[in-house]
C-alpha cells in the first residue's frame, strides 16, 4: 500500500517537474522571440526620432526628477550637479534627504546656496514629517528643490517628492545613478507617441557601471567588472532588461519598472496614492497598482520600455550585499503578489491577470522552491535507481545548453543593438561567465531566494496583516494609514 | 553570434568607407563647381567624380543620399540647389521612390523622409495615399512631407486626418507650420472645424503657439460646446494671448465642477482678471477644499491685488490659507 502511494507520488512529482521544465522552456523561447521583435522595432523606430525637438518644444511634457538620498554625503553634491545638467527644457530636480545621519543636508546647503523656505507643503500622500523645503538663492540652481524629512525609507521619501512635484511626469531615480544627458528626451518619446492609449509609465535599462570609465555623466568606456559576481550581473541585466522586459512590453504585460530609473504619469500616481512604504518591493507594487487602476476603470493604457543605455549604476560585487539585495527582491515580489492576489487569473485584469501575474508567481516567486524540490527529487531517484544515468545526463545537458543559449541571446541582443562591450576580451569573459553561471552562481541565487521566502514568513520588514489581506481595489492604498 | 557580429561589423566598415569615399567628390562639386556647371553635367559626367565601381551598390546609394541630406540640412542658398541637382542627376530620386514600394515600413518611411528633405514634389500624389496609412511612422512622415511640399496654407492634410494626433506628431507638425507661417499666414479654421478632436486641440494650440490673436473670437465661439480637453486648451490660449475680452468664459470655468478646468481658469485670471474676478476668486475659495485649487486661486488673487489678498488671508483662520500666504510672500519662492 505505502509502496503504491509512494510510486504514485513519485509519478505525480515527475509529471509536475516535466510540465514545469517544459513551461519554462516554452516561456523563455517565447521571450526570446518577442524581445527580438520588440528590439528590431525599437531600433527601426529610433531612426525616425529627432530628439532635439523635444528639448525646446512647448508640447513636450514637463518632468519632476525625484531622487531620494540617505547618507550619501560623499557623492550627493556631484550627483545633483549631474542631474541639473541634463538636456531638457522643462524639468525640476527634487532631492529628498531621507533623514540622513551624515552631513548631506549641510553639504547641499553650502554647495547650492540653499535657504529654508516657507514652502506650502501639501501632504496629499501621507508620509513622514518634512523638516524643511530648501531652494537656492542662486538662480543658476532654480530647478533644484531640496526637501529635508524624517527617515521613513525610500518609498516614503519618494512620496514626499511626489507631493512636492509640480510637473506632468515624475521620474523616480536613485541619486547615485549615472544618467546620460539625453536620457530625459529619450524616455519621453513613448509618452508623446501613443495615439489611442495613455502611456502610464516608462521604464529604462540600468547598465552596470562597475569598472567602466565615466565622463560628464555618461559611460565613455565600457569594461566588464573584474569579479565574477559583477560579470554575472552584467549578463543578468541583459537577460532581464533586453529580453524579459522587452518581451513583456511587446504584449503590454510589463509589471515591473525599476525603482532606480522609472518615469510615471503624476496624476495617476496621485490617484492611486503613491508608493506603498510598507513593502520592500515598492517599485513593482506601484506599477501593479497603477495598472490595476486602469483595468478597473476600463481605461486603455500602455506601459512603455526604452532599451537604450541611458542609466548606469554600481552593482554589488560582494556576496553579502548581493544576498541581501536578492532577499529583498524576493520579499518584494512575494509581498506585491500577495497584496494583489485579486488579479490572479482574473480575466478582468487582462494580460496582467492572466499571464504576467501567473508568470511572476510560478517562475519568479516559486522558482527557488521548485528548483530545490527538483534537486531533492532527482537525488532521491538516483538513490532508489528509478532514473537511468543516460536519461539524467541527457536531460542535464539539454537544460544546461538551453540556459547557455538564452544567456547568449541576451549578449547577442546587446551586441547587435548597442555593441557597448567592444573588446573581444570582454566578450570572452562574458561567455566564460555564462558557462559557469549555472554551477557557481545560480545555486546561490536560489538559496538567497529561499531565505527571502523564509524572511517573508517570519514577517521581516513588511506589514504582515495588511499584506496578507491585500488590496481589494487599486485605490485602497489611500485608506491605509500608519 | 560571431556570424551576426561579423556581418554587422562588415556593414559598419563598408558604411564608413563609403562615407569617406563620398566626402571628397561632394565637397569638390559643392565648392569648386558652380550651379551652372553642375546643370550642364550629364549623369555620366557626375559619376566620374564618384567611385564608379560602387555606384550600383544599394548601400553606397544609401550612404550617398544620407550624406547629401545631411549637407542639405546644414547649408543654404546655392549649395542646397546644387545638392538637389546632384541628387536628381544621379537618379538617386528613383532609388528613393522605389523605397515606397517596399514591404518594410521603415524602408517606406525612410523613402518619405528623403522625399521631404529633397523636395520631390512629384511624389505628392503618393503621399496623399500614405497620409492615411495605419503605420504611425509612415503616416506621420507622409503628413509632414505633404505639409512641407504642398504649400497648402489651409492645412487640409491635417484637418482630414482620421487617426488621433499624438503629441509627438504635433511637435513635428508645429515645426513645419511655424516655418510655413513665416512665409504666409496659415489658415487654422479647418483644423478648428475638423471632426477629429485631437486635430481641433492641435488647432487651438496653434492659435497660442503662433500668437494668432485674430482667432480668439473663433475659440470663444467654440468654447460652450467644446469637450473638457478642448476647454482646457482654449483657456490656456486665452491666457497666453491675454484675451481680456473672454473673461466671461474664464469666470464660468472657475465655477466648473472639473478641478482641472477650475485650476486653469484661476491661473488665467492671474493674467487677465479684473476687479470682478477678485470677488469671484474669493467667493470660489469658500466653496472648495482642494489645496491645489486654494493655492492657485490665492496666487491669482495676490497677483491681481495684493492688498485684497492680504486683507482676505489675515481675516481667515484656515491653516492652509496661512501656509499659502507665507509661501507667496517668501521671496525665494517667487517662481514656485
Amino acid at each position: 500500500m505505502y509502496s503504491l502511494l509512494f510510486n504514485i507520488l513519485v509519478d505525480l512529482l515527475g509529471i509536475f517537474f516535466l510540465f514545469y521544465s517544459f513551461s519554462i522552456i516554452v516561456f523563455y523561447l517565447l521571450t526570446t522571440v518577442l524581445s527580438a521583435l520588440e528590439m528590431r522595432d525599437h531600433l527601426r523606430k529610433n531612426k525616425f526620432a529627432d530628439y532635439k525637438d523635444i528639448i525646446t518644444s512647448p508640447l513636450a511634457p514637463s518632468i519632476s526628477i525625484i531622487a531620494p538620498a540617505y547618507n550619501e554625503a560623499s557623492t550627493v553634491v556631484q550627483n545633483v550637479k549631474s542631474l541639473l545638467s541634463l538636456h531638457y527644457g522643462k524639468f525640476e530636480v527634487i532631492l529628498v534627504n531621507d533623514g540622513s545621519k551624515d552631513d548631506s543636508i549641510n553639504k547641499l546647503i553650502e554647495n547650492f546656496q540653499l535657504v529654508k523656505t516657507e514652502y506650502a507643503y501639501n501632504e496629499a500622500i501621507t508620509a513622514k514629517p518634512v523638516r524643511g523645503v530648501y531652494k537656492s538663492s542662486n538662480s543658476s540652481y532654480s530647478k533644484l528643490t531640496v526637501v529635508d524629512k524624517e527617515n521613513g525609507g525610500k518609498a516614503d521619501a519618494l512620496n514626499v517628492g511626489i507631493n512636492i512635484s509640480l510637473n506632468e511626469i515624475i521620474a523616480c531615480i536613485d541619486v547615485d545613478c549615472i544618467l546620460s544627458s539625453d536620457s530625459l528626451t529619450r524616455m519621453m518619446r513613448p509618452f508623446m507617441e501613443e495615439t489611442n492609449r495613455q502611456v502610464i509609465a516608462v521604464g529604462g535599462v540600468i547598465g552596470v557601471a562597475n569598472n567602466c570609465d565615466v565622463k560628464d555623466g555618461t559611460v565613455t568606456q565600457y569594461r566588464v567588472p573584474e569579479t565574477l559576481l559583477g560579470r554575472f550581473q552584467v549578463i543578468e541585466y541583459f537577460r532581464s532588461f533586453l529580453m524579459g522586459r522587452m518581451a513583456w512590453t511587446r504584449v503590454n504585460g510589463l509589471m515591473l519598472i525599476s525603482g532606480a530609473f522609472g518615469f510615471f504619469k503624476r496624476d495617476l500616481v496621485m490617484k492611486v496614492g503613491g508608493y506603498f512604504p510598507k513593502t520592500v518591493g515598492e517599485d513593482m507594487e506601484l506599477m501593479v497598482r497603477m495598472r490595476r487602476y486602469m483595468e478597473e476603470n476600463k481605461l486603455p493604457y500602455k506601459v512603455g520600455f526604452i532599451p537604450d543605455p541611458l542609466c548606469w549604476t554600481e552593482v554589488p560585487e560582494s556576496e553579502q550585499i548581493l544576498s541581501r539585495q536578492r532577499n529583498r527582491w524576493m520579499r518584494g515580489t512575494i509581498e506585491t503578489l500577495q497584496l494583489h492576489q485579486k488579479i490572479r487569473l482574473n480575466p478582468e485584469y487582462g494580460i496582467m491577470g492572466m499571464v504576467s501575474y501567473p508568470f511572476w508567481a510560478i517562475f519568479e516567486k516559486m522558482a527557488p522552491i521548485f528548483e530545490v524540490l527538483g534537486v531533492i527529487y532527482t537525488i532521491a531517484m538516483i538513490i532508489t535507481g528509478d532514473i537511468s544515468a543516460l536519461y539524467f545526463i541527457g536531460l542535464f545537458i539539454v537544460i544546461y545548453f538551453f540556459s547557455i543559449m538564452i544567456s547568449s541571446f541576451s549578449i547577442l541582443y546587446e551586441e547587435i543593438a548597442y555593441n557597448n562591450y567592444k573588446s573581444s576580451k570582454d566578450l570572452n569573459k562574458l561567455i566564460k561567465t555564462i558557462l559557469i553561471e549555472p554551477f557557481v552562481i545560480h545555486p546561490k541565487l536560489m538559496w538567497w531566494g529561499l531565505k527571502g521566502h523564509w524572511d517573508f514568513i517570519k514577517g521581516k520588514g513588511g506589514w504582515g496583516v495588511m499584506i496578507r489581506k491585500g488590496f481589494d481595489k487599486a485605490t485602497d492604498k489611500q485608506k491605509v494609514t500608519e | 553570434m560571431i556570424f551576426i557580429k561579423a556581418r554587422k561589423k562588415e556593414k559598419e566598415i563598408l558604411t564608413k568607407r563609403f562615407k569617406d569615399l563620398t566626402y571628397e567628390p561632394l565637397s569638390n562639386l559643392l565648392f569648386e563647381k558652380s550651379l551652372e556647371e553642375i546643370m550642364e553635367y550629364s549623369k555620366q559626367d557626375l559619376e566620374q567624380f564618384l567611385p564608379t565601381n560602387y555606384l550600383s551598390r544599394p548601400l553606397f546609394k544609401t550612404v550617398l543620399i544620407q550624406e547629401i541630406i545631411s549637407l542639405n540640412k546644414n547649408m543654404k542658398g546655392d549649395f542646397k540647389l546644387k545638392l538637389k541637382l546632384i541628387y536628381r542627376k544621379l537618379d538617386l530620386h528613383q532609388f528613393t521612390l522605389a523605397r515606397l514600394k517596399s514591404k518594410r515600413w521603415d524602408e517606406v518611411a525612410t523613402g518619405i523622409v528623403e522625399i521631404n528633405e529633397m523636395d520631390l514634389t512629384e511624389a505628392l500624389p503618393e503621399m496623399e495615399r500614405l497620409v492615411s496609412n495605419k503605420n504611425f511612422y509612415i503616416r506621420s512622415n507622409a503628413v509632414a512631407t505633404q505639409l512641407n511640399l504642398s504649400n497648402d496654407k489651409n492645412l487640409t492634410v491635417l484637418a482630414n486626418q482620421k487617426y488621433p494626433l499624438s503629441s509627438w506628431q504635433q511637435m513635428k507638425y508645429l515645426r513645419i507650420i511655424k516655418f510655413l507661417s513665416t512665409q504666409d499666414l496659415v489658415k487654422i479654421i479647418y483644423l478648428l472645424e475638423s471632426d477629429n478632436v485631437s486635430v481641433r486641440i492641435f488647432g487651438i494650440r496653434l492659435v497660442r503657439y503662433l500668437g494668432r490673436v485674430d482667432w480668439i473670437a473663433k475659440l470663444s465661439e467654440m468654447y460652450p460646446t467644446a469637450s473638457l480637453s478642448e476647454k482646457v486648451e482654449i483657456l490656456r490660449s486665452f491666457n497666453a494671448l491675454n484675451a481680456e475680452s473672454e473673461l466671461n468664459h474664464v469666470h464660468n470655468a472657475l465655477y466648473s465642477d472639473q478641478e482641472e478646468l477650475c485650476l486653469i481658469a484661476a491661473q488665467t485670471l492671474e493674467n487677465i482678471g479684473d476687479e470682478n474676478s477678485q470677488a469671484l476668486l474669493i467667493q470660489r475659495l469658500g466653496m472648495i477644499q482642494s489645496f491645489v485649487l486654494e493655492k492657485a486661486i490665492l496666487t491669482s488673487l495676490a497677483t491681481l491685488n495684493k492688498d485684497v489678498f492680504l486683507n482676505f488671508v489675515s481675516t481667515s483662520t484656515k491653516a492652509s490659507y496661512l501656509k499659502i500666504k507665507n509661501h507667496l510672500l517668501d521671496p525665494v519662492l517667487s517662481n514656485v
